[in-house]
């Protein structure tokens, strides 16, 4: 049989048979009628594709057909087969490439993740985070569907002959105005997509789910999805599959931002109004990505409105926020301006005296400036700024103490977006990054004066250049490169007397951190597709180098058209890391670096699970486990810092007392677990249902002396229940339930004599005995589950303004959640009991939102 | 207006304060251990090792003072050249005393405590550290604490021993100038827990509260430079006493260990202590 096909190989065919033509402009039709005579074979050829009519003139002498046949039609698009003695000409088809923006209709915002699909030739692609798309097909007729959930869907018919450049407008489809968007990829379902443990959230579901006192909030929103768990009761810092807040990449318009956290975490620092997107990597990390161990939050805001001002401004109990956006040259430039701030400060004022005030507010504020020099070359630039404030000033006589503690990012991103040609296209960003806490006292007693000012901080200054390339349907192609400069100050310390020399002490951490990267999406064929990527990431402190490559793989199999099964590892570095005293996010977590003496953390995941679509796309159903083993993961030491917040100077020693270099230690962590999500995507009611079974442990060298031990927030299942009903376009309802396993508590249960009194220098206070414990996280604390409701009544005024009244209740049932256990005594005798206290019982509250 | 300030204020008391329940009934059960605290020094008249009893934090019936006494412990320690001595329960002071000038301690020389007690055997090493704080000096005067309230203070510096990282214990003593009597001991609190954090060599400053400044006052200072370890079980010691009711946030912090041997726990280690009396006038 071999021998046989060997034979038929080598078998010379009439196309390798010499001839010689002459022929002087006559048709190809009669030259080939003439070489049919002389050879003695037929030609098929399609009368739609190969024009026989034209009239040639040839001189060949001794030449084989396929040269004379290559002669009369030079281009490449024709080939030639021979089937016994029957010669077939064909040409094959001419690919060309269609490229271009797509953008939402009466307000030009470019929207990403938009689906491009012919469904003839089974070939799509989706825009890019800037709207850009671009797609290789075949010459011919088209028809293209640009489709987008909470958009009316777009039919283009096309006659491709040549490159073309086309950019789409899609209309906000009023059905499905505000109704729930949260895809991973709106292209299609969750079983055509390759990636896995990612998903993406709408601005209109971060304004649907109702929250604590009527704000909107992305990380909240986020909380609700299985494999991420929040922390305490109240806590806007996250926990993502066994990680900690630190290792969460949160990404604002390409600036990595360090702080989320307004008023110790009960309120995150993003507003609503100004989000775009939301975008979360839990695992299977596109290579893109780098710099944190557990997941990628990539939030993108608002470019404005290019065709007319417009705005929205609320109203709730605890704060105001306004939004408004416009174009400064129309479909050139636009610009958009939003801002919050509590005032709950100023409220308070008039009810306290002059001798003791104090008061708290933050604020936000996010601007960007977008212009389009042409359809090549588009500019943005995004600033935020967000601050946290207290103060307070004591008076007593001529004594005065002042003091304040302020904690904020400040942000900003230039970026330019460049199309080098139909199929490339390029992104370069100029980063900066800032965060800071302060905390200031000033003294006057006695004659004297004294300053104190501590401080810790970060400053990133970046560069990053992003490509992507778009070869054929079947490869998106991504590559660029990262190089962040880290200005750390772990602590500064000001001390100035009037009667002392004064004490500056400022310790400065100066590192570089890079990245090369390369990632392909990769559709083989329509059951299996793969995402494989590289990145190089380098990090430089003085003259201590790491350099570490970096493995990120996904995979789908396709079992059945709506079914898949994916699968995916990615291997992370993080080269800095935040100490947290509490584990709360409180500000006084320092941010500092690796160094010689403190390595990268480093984590392996693994992920595997099934992904599938039914009941016509409405619901989507994923289902993932996932192994994380992390090494060189870092803690303070046991009692190296410690949060004691009885007052300001407190807060300062805690700060000043941490010893970032020898009060750490290292050690790894594992985690695994199974997560489980139901989501229903149209119609009245959406929403979602998600579990997480996991488990988290960690070890260290110098905790539990070294044993290993339950993460904190180790939980063992994790539900939330998510829904939004819209049963017309004048009120929507919403609420959403949380459940989750107990977290982990140190709770001193052993009576000891106190060390104190055998040691000779006396303490000022010291009792005969102590309270302590020697195994960390010894207690398994009561379960946690909260019912939030909401409902918003929405009104079009004359003016055709949108009008919406919302009310939230927070904890509806007003579930008892703990928040710390505490050992004390029983009233009536001196026996111990555990006592728990728990805080955001039933809240509810308002809020007046007005869009025009 | 008032009326909403009113209704906000009194939403947000109710909401945010910490409340507290009923006892939780399945509390962790407390660890039966031998405790085991030896600190030892060139500086001191007596070679002391304090060895007792833990209980459960929610035993009932159960007299602590009554329990954690243990008389009958054998306790030896051994020097670098295997020299030993033993030490004798002293019962006024509940420890096992023995004194210095029959067996040196020496910086820079390490020892090691075996313990018998409860029918188990315990074990323990550790090095004198080499050098202590040669100046300190000293004023009082007045501060602000962080509510606002005037305090009359001590405020004790000295330089800080460079080429290694260290910590120290401060404390003093004083009396009344006018009228001596007993004395008082100064409240330094959380800055009886000193480290050159600040930077290596810098001066170290600590505050503590004292009365009856006005007639001035005798001080008798001290101020130790101790093995890490006496200072994370004195520091875990103090702030698990000082936070463990009203601060949400605060981790009870678990101290070290350096006995070996099952059912044991504590710290033996070494300290260096310097001394320094004055009179202080404002």
């Amino acid at each position: 049989m071999v021998l046989k096909s060997l034979n038929g190989y080598t078998q010379e065919t009439i196309l390798d048979k010499e001839i010689s033509i002459i022929q002087d402009d006559v048709s190809i039709a009669q030259i080939l009628t003439d070489l049919e005579a002389r050879l003695g074979f037929t030609t098929g050829y399609s009368n739609t594709s190969i024009d026989l009519s034209r009239k040639v003139s040839v001189n060949l002498e001794n030449k084989k057909l396929s040269q004379v046949l290559r002669t009369l039609f030079p281009s490449k698009l024709f080939q030639f087969k021979v089937l016994g003695k029957k010669l077939l000409i064909y040409k094959r088809l001419q690919k060309y490439t269609i490229s271009g923006y797509v953008s939402e209709k009466g307000s030009e915002e470019y929207l990403s993740n938009v689906s491009i699909y012919i469904k003839e030739q089974k070939a799509g692609t989706i825009t890019n985070d800037y709207g850009f798309f671009s797609l290789s097909i075949p010459e011919g007729e088209h028809k293209l569907l640009i489709s987008f959930i909470g958009y009316k869907s777009l039919e283009k018919n096309i006659d491709l002959t040549a490159d073309r450049a086309l950019n789409f407008n899609l209309e906000l489809d009023t059905q499905y105005l505000d109704e729930i968007i949260i895809s991973s990829d709106q292209e299609a379902q969750k079983s055509q997509v390759t990636q896995m443990s990612s998903e993406r959230i709408n601005p209109s579901v971060i304004a649907d789910v109702p929250t604590i006192l009527g704000e909107k909030d992305a990380i909240k929103t986020l909380q609700l999805l299985p494999g991420v768990q929040a922390g305490n009761e109240g806590s806007a810092g996250f926990y993502v599959r066994g990680g900690t807040p630190d290792q969460n990449l949160i990404v604002l318009d390409e600036a990595t931002v360090y702080n989320t956290n307004h008023l110790f975490g009960i309120f995150s620092i993003f507003n609503g109004d100004a989000i775009k997107s939301v975008e979360m990597f839990k695992g299977g990390f596109p290579a893109r990505f780098g710099g944190r161990l557990s997941s990628v939050v990539k939030i993108d805001t608002k470019n404005g409105n290019k065709e007319k001002f417009a705005g929205k401004a609320n109203i709730s109990l605890i704060s105001s926020s306004f939004l408004l956006e416009g174009p400064i040259k129309k479909e050139k430039t636009s610009f958009v301006v939003s801002g919050r701030r509590t005032y709950v400060d100023l409220l308070l004022r008039p009810l306290m005296t002059n001798d003791d005030r104090f008061g708290y507010h933050f604020t936000d504020v996010n601007t960007k400036l977008h212009h389009v020099f042409n359809d090549e070359d588009k500019l943005y630039w995004s600033v935020y700024y967000g601050k946290d404030k207290f103060s307070s000033r004591y008076t007593f006589e001529s004594e005065e103490v002042k003091q304040k503690i302020q904690w904020g990012n400040i942000t900003s991103t230039l970026r330019w977006n460049h199309e080098f040609n139909n199929k490339l296209f390029s992104n370069t960003s100029l980063i900066f990054s800032n965060y800071k806490f302060t905390i200031g006292e000033s003294n006057t007693v006695a004659n004297t004066s004294s300053v104190l000012d501590t401080s810790s901080g970060i400053d990133d200054y970046g560069v990053k250049l992003d490509f992507n390339y778009y070869p054929n349907p079947d490869h998106i192609l991504k590559f660029g490169l990262i190089s962040t400069y880290h200005n750390f100050t772990p602590k500064a310390i000001i001390i100035e007397t009037s009667d002392e020399s004064d004490i500056t002490n400022t310790q400065k951490i100066r590192t570089l951190e890079s990245g090369l990267y390369i990632e392909d999406d990769w559709r083989v064929n329509d059951q299996f597709s793969v995402y494989p990527g590289l990145r190089l990431s380098h990090f430089k402190h003085r003259s201590k180098e790491y350099f570490k490559p970096e493995l990120r793989f996904s995979m789908a199999y396709r079992i059945r058209p709506s079914l898949a099964i994916k699968a995916s590892y990615a291997k992370m570095n993080q080269y800095i890391h935040r100490l947290s005293s509490s584990g709360l996010g409180l500000p006084t977590d320092l941010w500092i670096s690796s160094t010689d003496r403190l390595k990268p953390q480093l984590s392996e995941q693994f992920a595997l699970g099934l992904a599938k679509d039914f009941g016509d796309d409405v619901y989507e159903v994923t289902l993932e486990s996932y192994y994380k083993k992390m090494d060189d993961i870092i803690d303070f030491k046991e009692g190296a810092s410690f949060a004691r917040l009885d007052g300001i100077r407190d807060v300062t020693n805690s700060i000043q007392g941490v010893d970032f270099v020898n009060g750490i230690t290292t050690g790894q962590g594992w985690a695994y677990g199974t997560e489980f999500l139901l989501r229903k995507k149209r119609g009245k009611l959406t929403g979602w249902l998600g579990y997480t079974l996991s488990w988290s442990q960690r070890q260290f060298e110098e905790l539990n002396q070294g044993r290993k031990f339950n993460d904190r927030y180790d939980r063992r299942h994790d539900a939330s229940v998510v829904m939004i009903y819209k049963p017309n376009k004048k009120i929507t309802l919403s609420g959403n339930w949380q459940f989750s396993s107990g977290i982990n508590f140190n709770i001193p249960n052993t009576i000891g004599v106190n060390p104190e009194n055998y040691f000779p220098i006396e303490p000022g206070i010291s009792g005969p005995e102590t309270l302590f414990n020697i195994d960390k996280n010894n207690f398994k604390g009561e379960d946690f589950h909260r019912l939030v409701l909401g409902v918003q009544f929405h009104k079009i005024t004359k003016r055709n303004r949108e009008r919406t009244w919302g009310f939230s209740f927070y904890n509806v049932y007003s579930r008892k959640n703990v928040f710390y256990y505490e050992v004390r005594n029983f009233e009536d005798s001196s026996e111990n009991g555990l006592f728990k206290s728990f805080l955001l019982q039933f809240i509810p509250s308002f809020n007046y939102n007005l869009k025009f | 207006m008032k009326c909403y300030i009113i209704c906000l204020l009194g939403l947000l008391m109710i909401s945010c304060d910490f409340d507290f329940e009923d006892q939780v009934n399945e509390e962790p059960d407390g660890e039966r251990l031998v405790l085991i605290y030896g600190f030892i020094s060139p500086d001191e008249e007596m070679i002391t090792v304090a060895v007792s009893r833990t209980i459960s934090v929610f035993d009932t019936d159960v007299n602590f003072d009554e329990v954690s006494i243990i008389s009958d412990a054998t306790v030896i320690i051994q020097n670098e050249n295997g020299e030993q001595i033993q030490l004798i329960y002293e019962p006024t002071n509940k420890q096992y005393e023995a004194p210095a000038s029959s067996f040196a301690i020496e910086s820079g020389q390490s020892y090691t405590l075996m313990v018998t007690a409860n029918g188990k055997e315990f074990m323990s090493t550790c090095t004198i550290p080499e050098q202590k704080i040669e100046d300190i000096s000293s004023d009082i005067g007045f501060r602000l604490d962080s509510n606002g309230s005037r305090t009359e203070n001590l405020s004790v510096r000295f330089d800080d021993i460079s080429g290694e990282n260290n910590f120290y214990i401060v404390g003093a003593q004083y009396r009344s100038l006018s009228f001596p009597g007993e004395a008082s001991t100064a409240n330094f609190d959380i800055e009886r827990f000193a480290t050159d954090i600040n930077g290596d060599g810098l001066s170290v400053t600590a505050n503590g509260q004292v009365f009856g400044t006005e007639e001035g006052l005798e001080v008798t200072i001290k101020i130790a430079h101790v093995d890490e370890l006496i200072y994370r079980t004195l520091r875990a010691s103090f702030l698990n006493e000082d936070q463990e009711s009203g601060n949400p946030f605060f981790q009870p912090i678990i101290p070290p260990n350096n006995i070996l041997g099952e059912g044991g726990y504590g710290v033996f280690a070494g300290f260096r202590i310097t001394e320094r009396q004055e009179e202080l006038t404002l």
